[in-house]
């Protein structure tokens, strides 16, 4: 048995929103509304779903750039969840976090020898010679020569910059690591590049990611658990070879089959979801996809399924299954 | 028989610049037959947006230019025709969405009114008229309650909504040929599906050309009868879909081919890869515009660049293995097994 390093439990992030007026009504947006996961040493979940549906939100809460409004949040047993900056930083070394624009997520005026090794200044390790050949074998780790080191930003290409990120991301020797949709910016041969990356430094340090995104295709090759988002709910989890080949969840078939064929020659059944994603200012009622599922019965009107297991690592939130 | 509606032959477009000329279209050869779909595929700055912003004549002049080639539309070169002809032809003959809908639309004015407005630069008829025929071509693309959705504005429309009233916008005048700029980019998977399926549709009621730019092959296997395959401005392969996925010749289409991770695939094994970064395109021209990161180039590669040739019945590629020396078939081969 191996060991969890996160758990999140009934997690909840609601987002006021005012209408302008001085007395005005608060409105809640419940960008995540009560979800749970772990992720054990070295595995990584993959958090799939559509815009609007929460998953950024996840990840920024867990690092600490959101505070929570309800739940916990575990890093290997210690609740992180109530912690103020001051007593988060020690622990900022062992969780970070790469960001989706490989543009904005790097300082134009720095060097990118200085960006790498930033982090151990801000946590004052080692020396400055120390710092440097850290900064350098980290670059060359992800593919880059040491002489880039004095070079600034906008003097690298998407997938370039994409590689600095996640060389400083590594600087602090961290466990866990955050991405948020780390290739999407990236043109498919160099997302490639990029993902064999990630695999390689995972076998290397034992790492752990929660890997975030709305490619299916990406998620599946680097995930061993993955959980699919909808309205701030996941509404399916569990090991991502099950789900992809048993996905029982109505909004889960409706996403697998809105993929886009990788077969010309095989025409893929669609199930047409109708409409698209309510407002999660006004969610529906009892289940949040019932307006737009197919097999919508009474009850999803009213009730808010819960998650049940239906197999060993497989758990569905849908009235269909009980 | 099929009759071809638009054939590009040879087309260059270079942007001159302070540091130099920028060859973001050199040497794009296709046609399209009425009723058919061509995808072109590329990577970001492969020019595939230029080359549909040239034959939209939407290049802006300086710094742009065409250098060279012809774009012929039902027979006479669009290129040389007199301006005020091509007004006739664009927006009317030859219409496009693009990728961003955000964008697309004018916020200040209503969907309904940047609909009809299309239609009265082209069509002599009343305002009434071309009011029934915008919300006709709303309920067509699919927007519910599409008399009342005709007064309001974009910020009011979701993403997909957006793009399903820009494809209405293209449609109104009964294109012959639509280009498609990246139209489900920006748009969610299941959205992206709508839209495809939409496109589907509408092609086969009004019988439209389209010419769909994306840098997903999985769009290109959902809609294209062709494809076009363009590394840093040329023209490195193009061919039937299925032909493309079954037996791909260029080097460059394999290393695109194997690089995407598949649903199917065995996630242990590491992904293929196209070592490096595409050219700078101030540079390029010289040889083989892939032969830098090409694994199997050779001295001729980086001497001249290879010309498109048709090495089997519809299958045009750009590469001396494929042409010249054929030792690389095996290494097609092999790639197979």
């Amino acid at each position: 048995m191996s060991e969890v390093i996160l758990e999140v439990e009934n997690l909840k992030k609601y987002f006021p929103v005012t209408n302008g007026k001085l007395f005005g009504r608060t409105n809640y947006l419940k960008a995540v509304n009560d979800i749970s996961f772990t992720i054990e040493k070295g595995k990584t979940l993959g958090l799939i779903g559509e815009s609007g549906c929460g998953k950024s939100t996840v990840g920024k809460t867990i690092i600490g750039l959101n505070n929570i409004t309800d739940g916990v949040i575990k890093f290997k047993g210690k609740d992180i969840g109530s912690l103020n900056n001051k007593e988060m930083k020690p622990l900022r070394k062992d969780i970070q976090m790469i960001f989706q624009d490989p543009y904005s997520s790097l300082d134009p005026k720095k060097k990118i020898g200085y960006s790498v090794k930033e982090p151990l200044d801000i946590h004052n390790i080692g020396e400055e010679g120390e710092r440097q050949d850290k900064a350098r074998q980290l670059l060359e780790m992800v593919g880059l020569s040491y002489y880039y080191m004095n070079r600034y930003p906008h003097e690298f290409s998407g997938g370039q910059r994409q590689r600095i990120n996640i060389a400083r991301a590594l600087t602090l020797d961290p466990e866990l690591i955050i991405c948020d949709e780390p290739t999407s910016a990236l043109d498919v041969s160099i997302q490639a590049q990029v993902l064999n990356i990630f695999k390689q430094l995972q076998e290397k340090f034992d790492l752990t990611y929660l890997f975030i995104s709305h490619n299916l295709s990406v998620v599946k090759y680097l995930s061993d658990d993955i959980a699919i988002m909808y309205l701030g709910k996941i509404v399916e989890i569990g090991d991502v070879k099950e789900i992809y080949k048993n996905p029982l969840h109505p909004y889960t078939k409706a996403l697998f089959s809105a993929i886009p064929t990788e077969d010309p020659n095989i025409i893929k059944d669609r199930i047409n979801l109708k409409g698209e994603i309510p407002s999660p200012l006004n969610p529906p009622s009892g289940c949040k996809f019932h307006n737009r599922c197919p097999h919508k019965m009474k009850v999803c009107e009213e009730v808010d399924p819960n998650l049940i297991n239906v197999d060993v690592n497989h758990k569905v939130g849908c009235h269909l299954y009980k | 028989m099929e009759e071809k509606l638009l054939e590009v032959k040879d087309l260059k477009t270079y942007f001159h610049t302070s540091s130099g000329v920028v060859k973001a279209v050199d040497g794009v050869s296709f046609s399209i037959d009425r009723g058919k779909t061509l995808g072109i595929v590329g990577e970001s700055g492969s020019g595939k947006s230029v080359t549909a912003s040239t034959i939209m004549g939407l290049i802006p002049s300086p710094p742009g230019k065409v250098e060279g080639g012809e774009i012929i539309f039902e027979g006479n070169d669009i290129l040389k025709i007199h301006k005020e002809e091509l007004l006739n032809i664009r927006g009317k003959d030859i219409a496009m969405i693009f990728q961003d809908p955000m964008t697309a639309l004018n916020p200040v004015f209503t969907v309904g009114y940047q609909i009809t407005e299309a239609i009265l630069a082209h069509r002599d008829i009343s305002k009434k008229d071309a009011k029934k025929i915008a919300i006709n071509a709303l309920e067509m693309v699919g927007i519910p309650d599409a008399k009342s959705r005709y007064k309001c504005y974009p910020h009011e429309f979701s993403g997909g909504m957006r793009q399903r009233a820009v494809i209405a916008m293209a449609i109104v005048c009964d294109p012959k040929l639509l280009i498609a700029d990246e139209p489900t980019t920006a748009l969610d998977v299941t959205i992206q599906a709508q839209i495809l399926d939409l496109m589907k549709e509408l092609q086969k009621k009004l019988n439209t050309s389209i010419l769909i730019i994306t840098h997903d092959l999985g769009v290109i296997w959902e809609v294209s009868d062709y494809v076009m395959v363009m590394y840093a401005g040329r023209t490195v392969e193009y061919t039937e879909t299925k032909t493309l996925y079954k037996n791909a010749k260029h080097p460059y289409t394999w290393g695109l081919l194997d690089s995407i991770p598949k649903l199917e695939s065995d996630s242990d094994k590491m992904l293929n890869t196209i070592e490096g970064n595409p050219p700078d395109l101030r540079s390029t021209g010289k040889g083989c515009n892939f032969a830098g990161r090409c694994p199997y180039a050779k001295d001729i590669c980086k001497k001249s660049p290879p010309k498109l040739v048709e090495v089997e019945p519809k299958h045009f590629v750009a590469c001396y293995f494929q042409t010249e020396d054929t030792s690389l078939g095996k290494g097609g081969q092999i790639k197979n097994e």
